[in-house]
């Protein structure tokens, strides 16, 4: 089995971006205009996932003709789980964070 | 097409020249959708961010590769080497290991240990300690480099780092920095040894930081993993 990557802010932000309809298929530029993530963030973010096994990636055809084919994204199984995870971890920190800031 | 249109082309192709041959899935996909970007800024700013990638995976391959990961243990076994030096010495000195005195002394400025002696009847038992702690965290991350884990950069910054702490504490000792300053007085200019040295001595393990950090980023693409 595979590590657990570093939780980095904008791994933690492309898994959520992915992690929302999970099975649907979505391009780079959309993912970085969701994430705000520039390109030189997002790919190597990207490559790092799929070596992972944690994202799929295909050639799609275009949608208008005479441009060309692109790529598409999504998680994977595996992927989808430990976006779960990790938001589930978020949000035990958050409130953690919370109690910790009403009780002091 | 505009000006910064065009340029974001050429910026894209030259990412697929640069790209590694193992990551060309991504910089066809990346370079595409540039189609897709409206926005001539925008589209600029993209491929802009297509040649960064690039540029870091191939430094990334070329860092990887087992060759270049075995270049590396050099400088890293030279700051090991560093690190333990002064405190070898001192414990020679109180072991009364004349020997290893002599050829140690040998190779420092001066080609003599007995100029040392001063400094030597000061070294505190901590900083002995802390010379063989930060040796053993930077041959602990000459381990993990070989290994290709990640690990290697945080255990070589701090075996650096309990280098720097120890040398800077040692020297708020009056009569240790006294002594030092005697010790390494000397009288006649040496552009080599009072300027090159001392400059590439704080510059080396910067380098070897990225290099470690490029060598061990990430982790190998699986086989068959995208096509």
């Amino acid at each position: 089995m595979s590590r657990k990557p570093r939780n980095s802010r904008q791994t933690r932000q492309l898994l959520a971006a992915l992690a929302t309809d999970a099975g649907r298929w979505r391009h780079g530029y959309e993912l970085s205009q969701q994430t705000g993530l520039k390109s030189g963030t997002l790919y190597p973010l990207l490559m790092r996932l799929s070596d992972q096994g944690w994202l799929e990636a295909r050639w799609t055809e275009p949608e208008r003709e005479g441009r060309p084919p692109r790529h598409e994204y999504r998680l994977t199984e595996e992927g989808a789980a430990l976006a779960t995870e990790q938001s589930a971890e978020g949000i035990e920190q958050t409130k953690g964070f919370v109690k910790g800031a009403v009780l002091a | 097409m505009s000006r910064a249109r065009k340029i974001s082309w050429m910026l894209v192709s030259h990412a697929r020249m640069v790209m590694p041959e193992s990551r060309a899935f991504w910089a066809a996909g990346m370079g595409n959708e540039l189609n897709h970007i409206e926005d001539d800024g925008t589209a600029l700013r993209w491929a802009m961010g297509g040649v960064m990638t690039a540029y870091l995976e191939l430094a990334t391959a070329v860092f990887g590769s087992a060759p270049v990961r075995v270049l590396l243990l050099l400088p890293l076994l030279f700051e090991v080497m560093q690190a333990v030096f002064a405190q070898t010495m001192s414990l020679a000195w109180r072991l009364g290991a004349t020997g290893v005195l002599g050829v140690m002394g040998a190779q420092t400025p001066g080609d003599d240990y007995h100029r040392f002696i001063p400094l030597l009847q000061l070294v505190p038992d901590w900083y002995i300690v802390s010379g063989f702690l930060a040796g053993a965290l930077v041959l602990a991350s000459a381990v993990q480099l070989v290994r290709r884990r990640s690990s290697a950069v945080m255990l070589f910054v701090a075996g650096i780092v309990v280098g720097i702490v120890a040398e800077a504490l040692v020297h708020m000792n009056p009569p240790f920095n006294h002594a030092a300053q005697q010790v390494f007085q000397f009288k006649e200019v040496n552009t080599m040894r009072d300027l090159v040295i001392p400059i590439a001595t704080q510059m080396i393990p910067v380098c070897i930081a990225i290099s470690l950090w490029l060598a061990t980023r990430g982790t190998r693409p699986r086989v068959g993993a995208s096509s």
